[in-house]
């Protein structure tokens, strides 16, 4: 007879998920199915939307990552409405959304992906979550975790009305200028927010990398799964999160493709999936795995541990340092271990932080011009931005009163997908193996997709 | 830890933002999770659904239900949640009018899974699983309270769960936040039109907005005269208009057509053309008007059938 179980539904991540895990009447494990049963339908009704509205309109799709969809979605009607927007928007935009991806990875480190390796691992349920995190971090450092997120939310909230709900982008730059005191707040927040980035590497470092338990996941075959890479990089070929061109590394580290985000769907195409509504995000062409994987073949992953494999090195001081020490620390790249997303996420934190602080400091923060009224429309528009969990496309086809006719999203945790699937089923296998169902074993198959931060929201849209 | 106040937090179709706003309580949240024993909260805890399958009936003091009834597993899980509840609280936009969401009403099932699925028979059980219709929460349950807002803000829901926790005396149906309209405390009123001024309506690229004045007066589009107050008036203080996620007035059968007849009455036209000219100004009324509320409207969505 055939045994089953299911994770229902799957927890610390943003979405309805499950896992599905079946073994034969031989004992061996049958299937591992990672099934996504939630859609709402964005693309279909943002048609016959008003352009305009649709950088306030898809950042419902998700409500972690709110700024990203926000930001994607103006870079597209920018290129709707074929508007260069002037400096200081670019700035301010910039600001909110370095603040936004430094916020969300702490979100992910001490509330979602955090208990899993910040606490003991056998202290259950009822303790892995944020309540646990703080007991086992001390008081002092679990105010700073909730103290210094809500400065930088609030920074954000300042400038952009809410850091729940942005509704500061749109076509042709952005809704205010900002002044003095909002300056000074960005500059206090900012330093604050580098000071606390580098005091949770410390954490990681004490607190996880020299344990025991999470070096020895981190260096286990379940966690270590060899993909290309897929990531934003500037005219230097570094890590952005805010514009220039996408490149794809293969499984050794060769780039592949660069390509601007309007020539997307000529380098990646869609697959549906009959178990889940997320549909999976392929290359079209180039073999990424060099054989090495099978069906891992044209699939690369997104998110920090890609950024980092893809960028030639960080553009600030302290983050360069970071990003050395981790990929010394896994005699170089491209780094294939599932579990470094964790530390790749503090190290993009702490990079963000410290954009965030030279942002702060330009001269054209404050400069009262912020909107160009945009004079043409064109048929379709492109934008792109590295989310916190990878990159993320928005394409919208308009007619000539900007009303939208199509729209197609290319998110993460899509892009993401057909790996976190995988790396579901190695850790399966492995742990579970046996047939011994323990919540640890459990907990051990839910921590491989939680490196990835999925969110389930976006993937199915 | 067992005489503590149970609580649930559970998301039907939604965004995760309503979680977002309860972590961004902070020190609020962190009261919260001392003062109560939360019981299942997916998004934070490791609970499962056949934890809440366990628990005797009516053994949880408040749930939280966010999104909008999508599926039929948000179905079943908002009966379930009932059952096992002494009091639902239709927490954000969606679980209390279907929100952005709703707006999926436009399209019928069939064509929203064929965006999905293009090639017939792609996945036999997409269209069966989701409901026919997006639902606002309290069409499938009693609802107690509602915390309305996409999302509710962090500091009004945090005062809400604690005058939910301390006993408050509220009417059934409450509604956490102002009994006025955002324009009541807004602060641009004093520039809101009190007499017709609109010739045609701009959109928000089109023209440079004066912070200082009402949008109304500016020909922008602002839903603060039907929509109510109570969130701070976040957007406009970044300055964009109001856009209704906070729901209509006791009293509005249907937020859209409300908004629409107050804007209607702004219109200044001394003829036939000068209507259109003004009418035709507004791109896309429908998703405008109903952008939050078109799954709790009372005129029916598109109910073609699938088959024909
Ligand atoms: S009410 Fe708004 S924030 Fe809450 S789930 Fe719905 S869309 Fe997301
Ligand atoms: S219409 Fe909008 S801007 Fe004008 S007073 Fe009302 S809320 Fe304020």
């Amino acid at each position: 007879m055939n045994i089953k179980i299911d994770i229902n539904p799957l927890t610390r991540l943003e979405g309805h998920g499950q896992i599905d895990v079946e073994w034969g009447p031989d004992g061996k494990i049958q299937g591992v199915h990672f099934r996504v049963p939630e859609f709402r339908g964005f693309e279909t009704f943002c048609q016959g939307r008003a352009a305009e509205e649709m950088s306030t309109l898809t950042e419902k799709i998700c409500g972690v990552c709110p700024m990203a969809h926000h930001m994607v979605s103006a870079k597209a009607l920018d290129d709707v409405f074929c508007t260069k927007i002037p400096v200081a928007a670019e700035i301010i935009r910039k600001l909110v959304y370095h603040a936004f991806i430094y916020e969300d990875h702490l979100l992910h480190f001490y509330f979602l992906g955090g208990p899993d390796f910040l606490i003991s691992s056998d202290s259950g349920i009822a303790n892995r979550n944020i309540l646990g995190v703080i007991q086992s971090l001390g008081d002092d450092v679990g105010r700073q975790v909730l103290n210094v997120r809500k400065q930088v939310r609030d920074l954000v909230s300042k400038i952009a009305g809410s850091a729940l709900y942005p509704v500061l982008a749109l076509p042709g730059g952005v809704s205010r200028s900002l002044d003095s005191d909002v300056r000074d707040q960005a500059r206090k927040v900012s330093s604050l927010a580098v000071e606390f980035a580098c005091q949770s590497l410390r954490i990681f470092k004490s607190h996880v990398l020299a344990g025991t338990r999470f070096h020895r996941l981190l260096n286990d075959p379940a966690f270590y799964l060899p993909t290309g890479y897929m990531g934003m990089v500037n005219a230097s070929g570094q890590i952005d999160f805010y514009d220039g061109l996408i490149r794809i590394i293969d499984v050794a580290g060769r780039p592949i493709h660069q390509f601007a985000a309007n020539q997307v769907m000529a380098v990646l195409v869609e697959r549906v999936n009959a178990l889940t509504r997320i549909k999976t995000i392929h290359c079209r062409e180039g073999d990424l795995s060099v054989g090495a994987s099978g069906s891992m073949a044209d699939v690369c992953r997104v998110g920090p541990l890609a950024r980092l494999n893809v960028t030639d090195g960080l553009p600030t001081r302290l983050a360069q340092a970071e990003y050395e020490e981790w990929v010394h620390a896994f005699g170089g790249k491209p780094v294939h271990h599932t579990l470094a997303y964790h530390w790749a996420r503090l190290i993009e934190a702490l990079y963000a932080a410290e954009t965030m602080v030279e942002l702060a400091d330009n001269s054209a923060l404050t400069s009262a011009i912020v909107h160009t009224i945009p004079q043409k429309i064109k048929p379709d528009g492109a934008g792109a931005c590295e989310a916190p969990r990878g990159a993320l496309f928005h394409l919208y086809r308009v007619d000539e009163h900007a009303i939208i006719q199509h729209v197609n999203l290319i998110v993460a945790t899509q892009i993401n997908a057909a790996a976190i699937g995988k790396s579901i089923e190695k850790a399966a296998m492995a742990f579970l193996s046996n047939g011994d169902v323990t919540d640890s074993a459990i907990n051990h198959i839910e921590m491989a997709y939680r490196a990835y931060d999925p969110c389930l929201a976006c993937a199915t849209h | 830890m067992m005489d503590r106040p149970k609580i649930a937090i559970y998301g039907c179709a939604s965004c995760g933002g309503c979680d977002e706003s309860l972590i961004d309580m902070a020190d609020g949240l962190v009261d919260i999770l001392h003062r109560c024993h939360v019981v299942f909260w997916p998004t934070a805890l490791d609970y499962r659904h056949r934890d809440v399958e366990e628990l005797p009936d009516k053994s949880i003091d408040f749930t939280f239900i966010n999104g909008a009834i999508r599926d039929r597993q948000d179905v079943r899980m908002a009966r379930l949640l009932h059952q096992k509840s002494k009091k639902i609280i239709a927490y954000g936009a969606c679980a209390q009018m279907g929100g952005v969401i709703g707006l999926a009403n436009f399209h019928t099932v069939l064509e929203l899974v064929s965006r999905l699925y293009p090639e017939p028979g792609g996945d036999p059980d997409a269209t069966d699983t989701l409901a026919d219709r997006v639902l606002p929460l309290h069409q499938i349950v009693v609802v107690d309270a509602t915390i309305p807002g996409c999302p509710p803000q962090p500091d009004r829901v945090y005062s809400a769960i604690v005058q939910l926790l301390d006993k408050a005396l509220l009417p059934p149906g409450h509604v956490f936040a102002d009994t006025r309209a955002l324009c009541a405390t807004c602060s641009r009123r004093d520039t809101l039109p009190q007499k017709p001024v609109i010739d045609r309506f701009y959109r928000i690229y089109e023209k440079p907005v004066d912070p200082g004045r009402c949008f109304l007066d500016q020909g922008v589009i602002c839903l603060g005269p039907s929509t109510r107050g109570g969130c701070n008036g976040q957007c406009l203080s970044a300055n964009m208009p109001c856009r209704g996620c906070m729901g209509p007035l006791d009293g509005d059968a249907d937020g859209g057509c409300r908004s629409l007849s107050f804007l209607a009455a702004w219109i200044r036209a001394n003829d036939m053309d000068g209507i259109e000219a003004a009418v035709s100004s507004v791109p896309d009324p429908a998703g405008l008007f109903y952008r939050y509320c078109l799954a709790d409207s009372i005129l029916p969505g598109r109910c073609r059938q699938e088959n024909t």
